[in-house]
């Protein structure tokens, strides 16, 4: 058999242009299964995480029903939900953590597991972990993408 | 008469490699690349911005893998190997030898092989293919040497040894058309080989450009394309641009078997060089 792959070139560009033209034609949050759904799912991740040895003892004095809870309203918002999520900022609830890239990769791996486990379509997991990896460098340990607060201001008016 | 030949073979592959954990770049899926005919990070004819292996900060990972690529006149075997830390450095090595079954057929040359020796450095500048929105760079130079002296000047080349450098940007798309994550690579690459340096190489380089895509047809299948432009300046032995189409499986985080369907073109003077392509590796 002889095939030519001259048009490989063509191909690649035409994978580019593709897909843009295919919308959604359901919410995240329908494709999930709606708050009973994301609930379970939230359960399923958060039990492989804490019960992980890998985290060591980064869950153990977490309140493990809040994480659930905000986790879960988090999703929620995010997947286009009637929710809002009211917990801390990715940065507040993570920070003094340190928490490395590799440790970032396995709670995916987690939550991708726990998403493969309840059944969900690779096109939606795919949905969800693209939300999830823009809040990276907030949740990571970086040194100067820690929370901190605005600096006072020092006597701006020189009023001692 | 045409001389040499190299040839060929290559390639495929794929990419990236997920799965389950994963783990250098991404953790979203994987990422790590497989390993290029020339033993770096990479598809199968192309390499790639991915440093090898599923290492992270702190970590290291080795690996080794075998390729095996026949067409109807040649046949390629690459053995390679890589260790890389912290997902920042990358070293490996390879051998390639190629079997010239047209060439001792037509009577052009008495010997049944020729093996090229291959040690490659990849650095990665910055960035991660899957969470910056500008994907990752990284450099990298490859030294070659011919093991057979008299193969590369019987076909005119210059030198039997010489260096490849090249700058690879790789972004890994996270739900992008039909809500797949796709793996796109270009790679700029000074050259002196002629065909990867199995039939020797010239004094000067010669700019060249390469590129992958792959689609996660979900976190165990990928399957892309490959297109590497390749430098043509023998004048006995016509070297074409390189094609393919591949389907690489990672069953777990540390195998990834690749097929792939090659268009290397003309060879050694040998045209229309068409075949299939199969690697197997192993990393940990
Ligand atoms: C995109 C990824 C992540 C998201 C969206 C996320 C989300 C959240 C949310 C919503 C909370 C609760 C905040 C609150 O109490 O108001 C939380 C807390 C927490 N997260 Fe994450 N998280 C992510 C990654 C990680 C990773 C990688 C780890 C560790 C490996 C981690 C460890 C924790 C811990 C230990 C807490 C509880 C803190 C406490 O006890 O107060 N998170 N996270």
């Amino acid at each position: 058999m002889v095939v030519s792959l001259r048009f490989v070139p063509a191909l690649i560009g035409l994978c580019l242009l593709t897909g843009c033209a295919l919308t959604p034609k359901q919410s995240l949050f329908e494709a999930l299964g709606g708050h009973d759904g994301i609930a379970a799912l939230v359960d399923t991740a958060v039990e492989h995480s804490v019960t992980d040895p890998r985290f060591g003892e980064l869950f153990a004095n977490t309140d493990q029903d809040r994480l659930r809870t905000q986790l879960a309203d988090q999703i929620c918002e995010l997947s286009g939900g009637p929710c809002v999520y009211q917990g801390l900022s990715m940065a507040e609830a993570h920070s003094g953590m340190q928490i490395t890239p590799a440790e970032f990769n396995w709670f995916v791996e987690h939550t991708r597991l726990a998403m493969t486990e309840r059944g969900y379509p690779v096109g939606t997991q795919n949905r969800l972990l693209a939300l999830l990896a823009p809040m990276r460098s907030e949740v990571l340990g970086d040194p100067d993408q820690v929370f901190e607060a605005e600096p006072e201001p020092e006597d701006p008016l020189g009023m001692e | 008469m045409p001389v040499s030949s190299r040839t060929t073979a290559v390639c495929v592959l794929a990419a990236a490699a997920i799965n389950p954990a994963f783990a250098g770049g991404g953790g979203l899926l994987a990422t790590s690349g497989l390993q290029s005919i020339e033993g770096s990070a990479g598809g199968g004819l192309t390499t790639w911005a991915m440093i090898a292996g599923h290492g992270e900060e702190g970590e290291r990972a080795m690996g080794a893998g075998v390729a095996r690529a026949i067409t109807d006149g040649f046949a390629l075997t690459s053995a390679s190997a890589y260790a890389s830390w912290n997902n920042r450095f990358e070293v490996s090595l390879a051998r390639q030898t190629l079997e010239l079954d047209a060439l001792v057929e037509m009577g052009a040359t008495d010997r049944t092989d020729v093996s090229l020796d291959l040690i490659g450095f990849k650095y990665r500048l910055g960035g991660d293919p899957v969470y910056a929105d500008y994907g990752q760079f990284a450099v990298g130079a490859l030294y070659k040497h011919n093991r057979d002296a008299d193969l590369v000047r019987l076909a005119g080349a210059e030198r039997s040894s010489g260096v490849d450098a090249y700058l690879a940007w790789s972004k890994l798309w996270l739900d992008g058309p039909w809500h797949r994550n796709w793996l796109l690579n270009v790679t700029l690459r000074a050259t002196q080989a002629h065909q990867l340096g199995l039939i020797g190489f010239e004094d000067d380089y010669r700019l060249s450009a390469e590129a992958a895509v792959g689609v996660f047809l979900n976190p165990h299948w990928v399957v892309g394309a490959e297109y590497r432009n390749k430098p043509d300046r023998l004048s006995n032995a016509a070297e074409q641009d390189w094609a393919d189409v591949y389907l690489a499986f990672f069953p777990n985080k540390r195998w990834a078997l690749t097929l792939g369907y090659l268009d290397l073109g003309s060879i050694g003077g040998v045209d229309d060089q068409h075949g299939w392509y199969a690697a197997v590796q192993y990393g940990r």
